[in-house]
């Protein structure tokens, strides 16, 4: 048994303060704060009810909480869901990339996470499928959920056997990126639409024709590098909500990072399509002038646009017109980084801290937050049963346990991932995911992974403060 | 100036100045029966020239040379960058062979902003050209050229103090061309109007960034960016000008749908016999080289301006050397301790 | 006492404070006119002689030199100014000055050069001048003049023209303007 005392428990519109039984991968009970176990130091000589209570409903006799979790001014709610990570590790070998990509993601408090299909080669078939969920059933610490892509290969042509893959439970399409052909767009939103799965575009400029290093503005200007207008963007948004709107699909626009973006997004919102919207933590913080002087690490995909984007993605999430925080996991290998701006591949290792930055974000509120990271995502990639899904008894455990007010830098913690891609390795991050429960198991506890292999003796004694 | 030089905005007024001043003792170097001095006897400068430019090569290299410093010269064409080795380990590697200074040169903007963050405490990176963004010793340069056109005729007597350096200040500088692909505008716009001269870009809105204004107004100081404007047509903004900066046309870009035909921007843009005309009769004509006849500047033209000494392109190369010669001076030819020993 | 000694002196960026004069204006001219002799008579007159100050300090003696050459002899000897600065083993400890120019507007070959200085210290300075001459022609004969030999010298190298030798210990300045030699310290 797993015990989590002593936290508050947050789900959509309600908090409590409760303490969890878990047992068997489910949540066992949901119990009076200390009824459970007797964990309060201020308090040395209580009842120990949690004995009859735990003897009581097993009937056959009592249950010994081998793991405890003291929570104490901790968050406690369900576990997160990235709806788009690359499981890619640099310098690893081929069979641990699955679990080192689930350990760093249960380090930032995923439960579950959907593998982008960008793979080489891109997963659009059902042998791939077989073979990546053999790897992902190795990986306890994280669910991996597998997407497949809209098209053959990736080529933007002709579309993936998206029924077949759908049969055998895909729910998530995407290219990873731009589709430039609007009527193949349509046709994958068509054929998507009564298997139930959603197709996911990054509306881009490259589906105009505009490939660029960073955002279009004065800060390019200034530096000579070529920009992206948010206009292209944005013109790519409205293709494809265009494309939603014809064909009544389930439409997901990845990435999002323009203020006109957002807008258009609410605008299809209020006119009941089927579109939802995600953005990356990263463009909650950086602009594009954080690019000026030419560091690798801040060039994005898309790129880092300007304050007022910045505002309109902050204003999106709170108001819930972003369904979802991406972490947009990029590891690259050292030096990859290391090329001139323009050469160098966009994006970062981010799985480890993603949820920390919005839930430490001080413009974003922690509902918001964890609409944004868990329970949205939840909804959108049918995975409530993997993560984001109710606290309650005889629902999976997937749980996560957050301090909020523990400040804390990648550099002095370490990181699973060996990649160094990352803008936050000195940055102060304001919230700390101290505990991840997958499928019942501890994953992550006082802010390290658990060995599951190993004995978990060292972990006892719940977390340090 | 301390460290690297990487853009000019970074000196300021007072940076550019003093390496302006610098520039008129390396002239003076320049004209000696044996134009070399011994100022930076074992130091080294390392050439690193990702992109071919034998033009600047040249004039850094003469320029290290003459104040007798070694040269180690690197070129793409000759290195291991074609077998995967990354920017960075091609720095280390020639920085580890015991440098002093090293002059970037790249395609893309910001290398030597990135080299300067891996070079090591007193190895001076100077930048020599990157992608659009800069080319600060061009800038240097071209100042140069314009602050001792402009001046008065020197002192005579030997020994006197020059108070009151002129500079450029309330000269009207014409920028005209493909500004927005221009590393020598980025870098001619911070020097002259740091020296207190008013500017006035002009090209078709294709060959300026997308927002020029916002881009001014958020890159120089404020005093600066309102001595700035930005025209679309040469004919409106020639008669009151004091010299028409004109920049190279690449080709490339005029066949990329940037304009409709080359005859239709020499027709807007072009230094035309009748423009020339118009222009006041001391103007002056700037130009990084090499010129294509016909296309920036007419070919006739050329011969004219050039007999009246209106055409300064030959003396912004005889300059370029003593330029270079002052900043690699004034970045590695200093930084030795104190010592009273070393007086007289 | 040139400003840019005045600036390499410890402790850097203090105030000279004299303690003694050495010589007066009067003392000055008389010590430069006799140079002036000296230098007609060890040349033999002043055909093929020209002379170069060293910035900044021996500049304004040289040109009172000049002067006195042109008062006797009836001479117009050729002037020059030289900013050693560039040539200096010691390259970085000095500021080149704006003001400090290198002049020589005539050709060096065959002539006989009198450098001038204000004050001979250790020698490094003339060294770095004797190299610097050798980049604009071959003279026939180069000469020092100095209005003080403070001693100290690091280098094998000898006044032609001396105004007084001035015995001093390392840490003491010597100030030499056409108005007197003053004798004193850098003070903060």
């Amino acid at each position: 048994m797993l015990a989590i005392t002593g936290g508050e428990i947050v789900e959509r519109g309600h908090r409590r303060r409760a303490d969890i039984a878990v047992i068997d991968g489910r949540i066992e009970g949901v119990h009076e704060p200390g009824r459970l176990l007797s964990g309060s130091p201020d308090d040395p000589d209580p009842p120990r009810p949690q004995e009859q209570a735990a003897a009581a409903r097993a009937g056959d006799g009592m249950l010994t909480p081998i793991e405890e979790i003291d929570a104490t001014g901790c968050v406690i709610a369900a576990g997160f869901v990235d709806l788009c990570a690359r499981v890619a590790e640099p310098l690893a070998l081929e069979g641990h990339v699955m679990q080192i990509t689930a350990t760093a993601a249960a380090m930032g408090g995923y439960s579950a996470l959907v593998a982008q299909p960008d793979t080489d080669p891109p997963l659009d078939r059902l042998g791939q499928l077989a073979e990546i969920r053999r790897l992902a059933a190795s990986a306890a610490s994280c669910h991996i959920v597998t997407a497949a892509t809209v098209t053959a290969g990736r080529a933007g042509t002709q579309l993936a056997p998206m029924a077949e893959l759908a049969d055998a439970g895909v729910s998530w399409f995407t290219d990873t990126g731009p589709l430039a052909d609007w009527g193949l767009l349509c046709r994958a939103l068509q054929y998507a639409s009564p298997l139930g799965a959603t197709v996911a575009v990054r509306p881009s400029g490259a589906a105009l024709g505009i490939v660029a290093p960073m955002h279009e503005g004065a800060v390019s200007a200034r530096m000579g590098v070529a920009g992206e207008p948010a206009e292209a963007e944005c013109a790519a948004a409205a293709a494809a909500i265009s494309a939603a709107r014809r064909t009544g699909g389930r439409l997901h626009l990845d990435r999002i990072s323009a203020a006109g973006s957002v807008e258009l997004v609410r605008a299809a919102k209020a006119d009941g399509l089927d579109v939802s919207a995600s953005v990356t933590a990263e463009h909650l913080l950086f602009v594009d002038a954080d690019a000026a002087g030419f560091d690798t690490l801040m060039r994005a995909e898309p790129p880092y646009r300007t304050a007022a984007d910045r505002e309109a993605l902050v204003a999106g999430v709170n108001d819930r017109t972003i369904d979802a925080v991406v972490s947009a996991h990029t590891p690259l290998p050292p030096h990859d980084k290391d090329l001139p701006f323009d050469e160098a591949p966009p994006g970062f290792a981010s799985l480890e801290t993603c949820a920390a930055v919005v839930l430490g974000h001080p413009e974003i509120s922690l509902e918001a937050a964890l609409d944004a990271l868990s329970w949205r995502p939840a909804e959108l990639a049918g995975a409530g049963h993997l993560g984001g899904g109710p606290i309650e008894p005889d629902q999976p455990a997937n749980l996560v346990v957050i301090d909020l007010d523990r400040t804390w830098t990648l550099a002095d913690r370490g990181s699973v991932s060996k990649a160094r891609n990352t803008p936050h390795r000195s940055r102060r991050l304001n919230a700390m995911v101290r505990a991840t429960v997958t499928g019942g198991r501890l994953a992550v506890v006082d802010g390290a992974p658990c060995d599951h292999a190993g004995t978990v003796a060292a972990l006892r004694s719940g977390i340090a403060r | 100036m301390s460290g690297h030089l990487l853009t000019l905005g970074e000196l300021g007024t007072d940076g550019i100045s003093e390496l302006l001043s610098l520039t008129d003792r390396f002239v003076e170097v320049g004209r000696r029966p044996i134009p070399k001095v011994p100022a930076l006897r074992g130091r080294t400068v390392a050439t690193l020239f990702f992109e071919e430019s034998t033009r600047t090569r040249l004039a850094f290299e003469t320029a290290a040379k003459r104040l007798s410093a070694d040269v180690l010269n690197f070129s793409a064409a000759s290195s291991s960058l074609a077998k995967g080795e990354s920017l960075r380990d091609t720095f280390e590697t020639v920085q580890a062979m015991g440098i002093h200074a090293a002059v970037v040169r790249h395609r893309s903007a910001g290398v030597p902003a990135q080299i300067a963050r891996w070079a090591d405490d007193g190895v001076a990176i100077v930048n020599g050209g990157d992608g659009w963004h800069a080319h600060p010793t061009q800038g240097l340069q071209d100042a140069y050229t314009l602050w001792r056109h402009f001046r008065p005729a020197p002192d005579s007597e030997p020994g006197a103090e020059l108070d009151d350096q002129p500079t450029l200040a309330g000269r009207r500088i014409a920028i005209v061309g493909d500004i927005v692909h221009s590393r020598v505008a980025r870098s001619d716009i911070e020097a002259y109007t740091a020296l207190d001269a008013s500017i006035v870009l002009v090209a078709p809105p294709t060959l300026l960034p997308a927002q020029p204004r916002e881009w001014i107004d958020c890159w120089l100081p404020p005093d600066a960016a309102k001595r700035v404007e930005i025209s679309h047509s040469l004919d409106d903004v020639l008669d009151d000008l004091d010299v028409v900066g004109l920049l190279r046309c690449q080709r490339e870009r005029m066949i990329d749908g940037l304009i409709g035909s080359v005859p239709e921007y020499v027709a807007r843009y072009g230094l035309t016999a009748e423009r020339a005309q118009r222009l006041a009769p001391d103007a002056v004509i700037t130009h990084p080289g090499p010129m294509n006849r016909g296309i920036e500047i007419a070919g006739d033209t050329i011969e004219d301006l050039a007999a009246e000494d209106r055409l300064l392109v030959t003396r912004q190369v005889t300059y370029g050397v003593a330029v270079r010669m002052a900043v690699l001076f004034r970045l590695i030819g200093s930084g030795t301790a104190l010592g009273a020993d070393d007086r007289g | 006492m040139a400003d840019r000694e005045r600036r390499m002196t410890p402790p850097y960026g203090g105030v000279f404070v004299a303690r003694t004069t050495i010589l007066d204006s009067s003392g000055i001219h008389r010590a430069l006119t006799r140079i002036s002799h000296e230098i007609i008579e060890r040349n033999e007159g002043l055909d093929n002689v020209v002379v170069v100050g060293l910035q900044t300090g021996g500049v304004q003696v040289a040109l009172r030199i000049v002067r006195l050459l042109f008062e006797i002899d009836g001479t117009d000897v050729p002037f020059g100014t030289l900013d050693v600065v560039m040539h200096r083993d010691d390259i970085g400890l000095r500021p080149v000055m704006a003001e400090a120019v290198t002049d020589i507007p005539f050709e060096l070959d065959g002539m006989t050069v009198v450098l001038v200085d204000d004050v001979l210290f250790t020698g490094r300075t003339i060294r770095a001048a004797l190299d610097a001459l050798n980049d604009f022609g071959r003279p026939r004969a180069v000469q020092l003049a100095v209005v003080i030999d403070r001693g100290h010298r690091e280098l094998p190298i000898r006044p032609d023209f001396i105004g007084k030798n001035l015995p001093t210990s390392r840490d003491e300045m010597v100030d030499v303007t056409l108005e007197g030699v003053l004798l004193g310290e850098m003070r903060k």
